[in-house]
């Protein structure tokens, strides 16, 4: 009897997805990408090959020139604004340029995540102290974020993009200023979101962390997809995900 | 709950990053209060001395001669009809030499030799005691000459026109200082949070990223200008409770006070003031949010 084949839900999907930014400069061009539930991506290319562009639009921080972006379901074109805003809520972002509150402390920055979904103070202290412990920042819990290193806010905002416990986050660059071990605390810390639930999007130039890695590798060159690593995934694949234990262990 | 605190939180936080305009702004509601409700007190309390001082106010018509029942009756009723009047008094002739004789005291003797009929007869009016009364009296008094048999009209005509011209000042510069109370109110506060809003302008891009309604952006700015309204009000109507009673005590014993019955507001006037400044820090509050603040 033939084994019926379940098609894991999709994240995120992007459709023959252009963006130009004026005078006419391509960002991204036809770009098709489907990202399931669950799975951790590796976005590569040099610098200025549209990886930052991309994730701009699956946060609606733009929108596309053509074509369509879809994540859990949602075109985000049509999204009204109430429902971006909770989509957001559910998407972790950790940004390029870090975007630190530098007048802040470290728990505070990473608190408004949660904050601005309402989870209650004991929740957010407690979630706030544990995350800092995984990426190594205990002592600096009530430091300023303007006097850290770049390397430590790098993991700040990593911290406050997981912090909400979001189910799909976008990381850009997010060891660029880390060194290998530190590195190491922060592909943990995305291992164990992803083993979670969490779908994990990362645009990355650093080699080191998607080297050996058994995750889809995507690679982007002056806008355009020049590589999909994913003849293997369930989806393309028709591998039953449910017989899967756990996401990590899909792919190669 | 936990919305009211994060709420709370971040009014406050507002608060402590603009502090010095936060300060600024306080003293200007809470001074431009103080203006207005000043004003208002006097003028309020000056209408309450008009009510005072209207009960001896009457208006006499003098009659060329003492009128019958009958044409006491008509007397009666075209005065009624024109105002409602308070109590009409018909005072005959003789009526009239007595007081007079009373008056003179010791001195009336200068009388005998004068017919009782000498003073003529007259109706003694005593409008309502309203301020309204006051504004009208020269109508009245105009109205009370055309009657038949009348000689002549009487009234403290010159202290009654001084008095409402100062009324009608008054009530001027109470409209100028609500105004004024209008505009600072809701210009210093709009321009406050405007310097709130550049002054988190970081922090209110990345609330927009991490998916912040637009109740928990825009809320704590409403909050905000409403506390401004809320403490600048109370502080203004607190300045003048103390100006009040420093005055009251300065002016014991002089003429003023004992002609005069001052008195402060009640409560629910009170509460009117702080409310209206409240909302109209509130909406200057509004209105800058919605100039400002595009989520």
């Amino acid at each position: 009897m033939q084994q019926r084949i379940k098609k894991p839900k999709v994240m995120i999907d992007l459709i023959k997805v252009s963006k130009m930014y004026p005078p006419k400069v391509e960002a991204l061009a036809d770009i098709s990408i489907t990202v399931n539930k669950g799975e951790i991506l590796f976005l590569t290319g040099m610098s200025g090959a549209g990886k930052t562009s991309l994730l701009r639009l699956l946060c609606r921080r733009e929108k596309p020139t053509k074509g369509f972006v879809e994540v859990a379901g949602e075109d985000l074109s049509k999204l009204s604004s109430r429902k971006i805003q909770k989509m957001r809520q559910n998407i972790g972002i950790a940004h390029q340029d870090f975007k630190l509150l530098p007048n802040r402390t470290v728990a505070q920055n990473i608190a408004i995540s949660m904050e601005v979904s309402y989870k209650t103070p004991v929740h957010i202290r407690r979630r706030t102290k544990k995350l800092l412990s995984q990426l190594g920042l205990s002592n600096k819990i009530n430091t300023l974020a303007g006097e850290l290193s770049r390397g430590e806010q790098q993991r700040v905002t990593i911290a406050r993009a997981v912090a909400n416990e979001p189910e799909l986050i976008l990381a850009d660059e997010p060891t660029g200023n880390l060194d290998s071990e530190t590195t190491g605390l922060v592909m943990d810390l995305f291992n164990e979101c992803n083993q979670k639930g969490a779908t994990i999007v990362i645009a990355t130039h650093d080699e080191s962390i998607y080297k050996n890695t058994s995750h889809r590798i995507i690679e982007l060159s002056q806008g355009y997809m020049v590589k999909s690593d994913d003849a293997v995934w369930p989806i393309l694949s028709g591998i039953d995900p449910s017989q899967e234990e756990h996401p990590e262990s899909i792919g190669h | 709950m936990y919305f009211l605190f994060t709420i709370i939180k971040q009014t406050t936080r507002n608060f402590l990053l603009t502090w010095s305009s936060q300060i600024f702004t306080l003293l200007t509601v809470g001074l431009s209060v103080l203006i207005f409700s000043f004003f208002y007190l006097v003028y309020t309390n000056v209408i309450d001395g008009a009510q005072q001082l209207g009960d001896d106010l009457r208006l006499t018509v003098y009659l060329d001669e003492q009128p019958g029942k009958e044409l006491q009756e008509e007397y009666r009723y075209k005065i009624k009809k024109f105002d409602r009047v308070d109590k009409i008094v018909f005072v005959s002739s003789k009526v009239a030499y007595d007081r007079f004789a009373e008056q003179l005291g010791d001195d009336k003797d200068i009388l005998n030799d004068m017919p009782q009929d000498f003073l003529p007869p007259a109706i003694e009016v005593y409008p309502i005691k309203t301020l309204d009364t006051l504004v009208r009296i020269k109508q009245f008094s105009d109205y009370l000459q055309t009657l038949p048999g009348v000689l002549k009209v009487q009234y403290g005509r010159e202290w009654v026109e001084r008095f409402y011209s100062f009324i009608q000042l008054l009530r001027i510069i109470v409209i100028l200082s609500g105004s004024l109370l209008i505009l600072t109110t809701t210009f210093t506060v709009a321009h406050t949070i405007r310097l709130t809003i550049l002054g988190r302008k970081k922090e209110l891009e990345l609330l927009r990223l991490l998916g912040a309604s637009s109740t928990y952006i825009r809320l704590p700015f409403f909050l905000e200008g409403a506390l401004q309204g809320l403490l600048g009000s109370a502080s203004g109507i607190g300045a003048l409770y103390l100006l009040y009673n420093w005055m009251k005590l300065r002016l014991a014993g002089t003429t003023m006070v004992n002609l005069f019955s001052f008195s402060f507001f009640e409560p629910p006037i009170i509460l009117a003031i702080i409310i209206l400044s409240t909302v109209l820090c509130a909406s200057g509050s509004f209105s800058s949010t919605r100039k400002f603040l595009h989520i």
